[in-house]
């Protein structure tokens, strides 16, 4: 059983389909006990890391995260649900994220498109449960206009190039988020 | 734990193949897939039926679109989210497709017969929920740009703006249909004008792209260039960019209308309108920026399939495979 977080703005659809088709269960969390609860969390996140930080506010799930992340129980964040994990954002200044991760997420200011959209690649740097079957030279989605700048070098999973080499999966212990739709 | 065996030096991003699926209700009231010919989708009398959305779907996917995008072109007199079947559609698809989904058509504010408001952000809402990644603005997207114009100051208001701002910039498509309109001298009209190669029918050498809405039915005073420009200040994350001087002709893609309307914006251009080959794929990824490349109706009637497109640009630009 996975539980996954849906905190109302995004397409948390695809997400849920793709675990199902690789067998397993999800249940959408629909409070912080479940959050607390959970054996497992999917964090998909979408849109605007303002509007996400003030939902999990209103909905008092910032504490019940905090404290699952902190258990070692297995963590996958996406998208939105990486920026999360860091103590804030260009994207809405001031206001704080989670703080699980020292660093902040910060916006492309690049000489090509934005933002990133589109299948690109990863550079691996550290061994991880999530590459099992994978070549290394496989395409994942991306969509996003700022990406993470952690401070602690030994998170980064994975890098990608896109006019800089920005950091677009991390890993520490149980916790795992990507910047690409897994 | 796993390392990949392959370690890339550097990662780059993939030019995208989009498949377009055309849909509307046909006279019983079933989606069907259709594609017109310069926007005109009747054929003696009936809608051109090419297929049902959901299997067609899945077929671009397993030959290898990047991307699907679902353009509901039936004429929404009444309030959208009665029409069910999109939804279904979506929530189908999305179940067993798995690259990012788009759905334009009908995406606006609207009172229903009882009198009911909807914001457009709520039709959002429900194509989100049922499995849309992106949402693209069609014909609404001019008339904010309009009144936008008026005053050049943002209200906040608009869909453009209140999606974004809740789902994000990259969430917003806008399509635009674009005509040329030939001129003889730049300065005889107040919109941007380009030098054309392809002279218009009394020798013209310059022409306007003009921005239509209404399927194309209607011409407005405003071209590509400025409407692009202005939804990328609102919040617009994406252009994908029509041109019915080339729909259904499979005679390329407009190549001077794609570079003046990429070099006006920072955030991605899709191409579309008029691809016939694979070579025009090609075309349209080395004379422009272009991050993305649509196609309708060669793909519904297998005249190229996807992955022919695919397996041609594989040595010559960096996709997915």
């Amino acid at each position: 059983m996975i539980t996954l977080l849906d905190y109302g703005a995004g397409n948390v659809r695809s997400v849920i389909n793709a675990i199902e088709k690789l067998g397993e269960t999800v249940r959408v969390a629909q409070n912080s006990q479940e959050i607390l609860g959970a054996e497992k969390l999917v964090f998909p996140g979408v849109g605007n890391f303002g509007n996400m930080i003030h939902i999990l506010n209103q909905k008092q799930y910032m504490d019940p995260l905090k404290t699952y992340l902190q258990s070692n129980r297995p963590f996958l964040g996406i998208c939105l649900g990486l920026h999360a994990l860091f103590e804030e954002s260009e994207e809405a200044p001031g206001l704080k994220g989670l703080g699980i991760l020292q660093g902040c997420a910060r916006r492309f200011r690049v000489k090509r498109s934005v933002p990133h959209i589109g299948w690109n690649g990863i550079k691996v740097k550290q061994p991880s449960l999530l590459f099992n079957d994978l070549h290394g030279d496989e395409k994942f989605y991306f969509v996003h206009t700022y990406y993470v700048d952690p401070v602690d070098p030994l998170v980064v999973l994975t890098t990608t190039d896109s006019g800089l080499d920005f950091v677009s999966g991390i890993q520490t212990v149980n916790i795992m988020a990507t910047q690409f739709h897994p | 734990m796993v390392s990949p065996t392959l370690q890339p030096a550097e990662t780059k991003l993939a030019k995208r193949i989009v498949a377009c699926l055309d849909v509307r209700s046909n006279d019983q009231g079933d989606l069907v897939v259709t594609k017109g010919d310069r926007y005109d989708v009747r054929e003696e009398g009936a809608v051109r039926n090419l297929g049902q959305p959901v299997e067609l779907a899945q077929r671009y996917y397993n030959e290898g679109a990047d991307e699907i995008t679902f353009l509901n072109i039936t004429g929404f007199r009444d309030f959208p989210l009665e029409d069910m079947p999109m939804l279904m559609v979506l929530k189908q698809t999305s179940k067993t497709v798995f690259v990012p989904l788009t759905i334009g058509g009908g995406i606006r504010d609207y009172t229903d017969k009882n009198g009911r408001q909807y914001s457009a952000l709520a039709v959002a809402e429900e194509y989100f929920r049922s499995g849309a990644d992106k949402i693209s603005i069609g014909s609404d997207g001019v008339l904010i740009a309009e009144e936008y114009l008026k005053t050049g100051e943002k209200t906040g208001e608009s869909s453009i703006e209140q999606i974004s701002k809740v789902y994000g910039n990259q969430a917003v498509v806008i399509s635009i249909d674009p005509r040329r309109v030939y001129v003889h001298a730049p300065e005889s009209v107040r919109h941007p004008v380009v030098k054309t190669n392809i002279p218009g029918p009394e020798g013209e050498m310059f022409c306007w792209f003009q921005c239509t809405i209404q399927g194309g039915r209607e011409g407005r005073d405003m071209d590509a260039i400025t409407l692009a420009r202005v939804c990328e200040t609102l919040g617009a994350g994406e252009i994908l960019l029509n041109c019915i001087d080339r729909d259904g002709t499979n005679s390329g893609f407009d190549m001077e209308l794609i570079n003046a309307v990429k070099h006006a914006v920072t955030i991605p251009v899709i191409a579309s309108s008029g691809a016939g080959c694979a070579e025009h794929f090609q075309e349209v990824f080395e004379k422009t920026d272009v991050e993305a490349a649509l196609a309708a109706g060669i793909f519904h009637r297998r005249e190229v399939p996807i992955s022919h497109v695919k397996s041609f640009l594989a040595d010559k630009l960096e996709i997915r495979h």
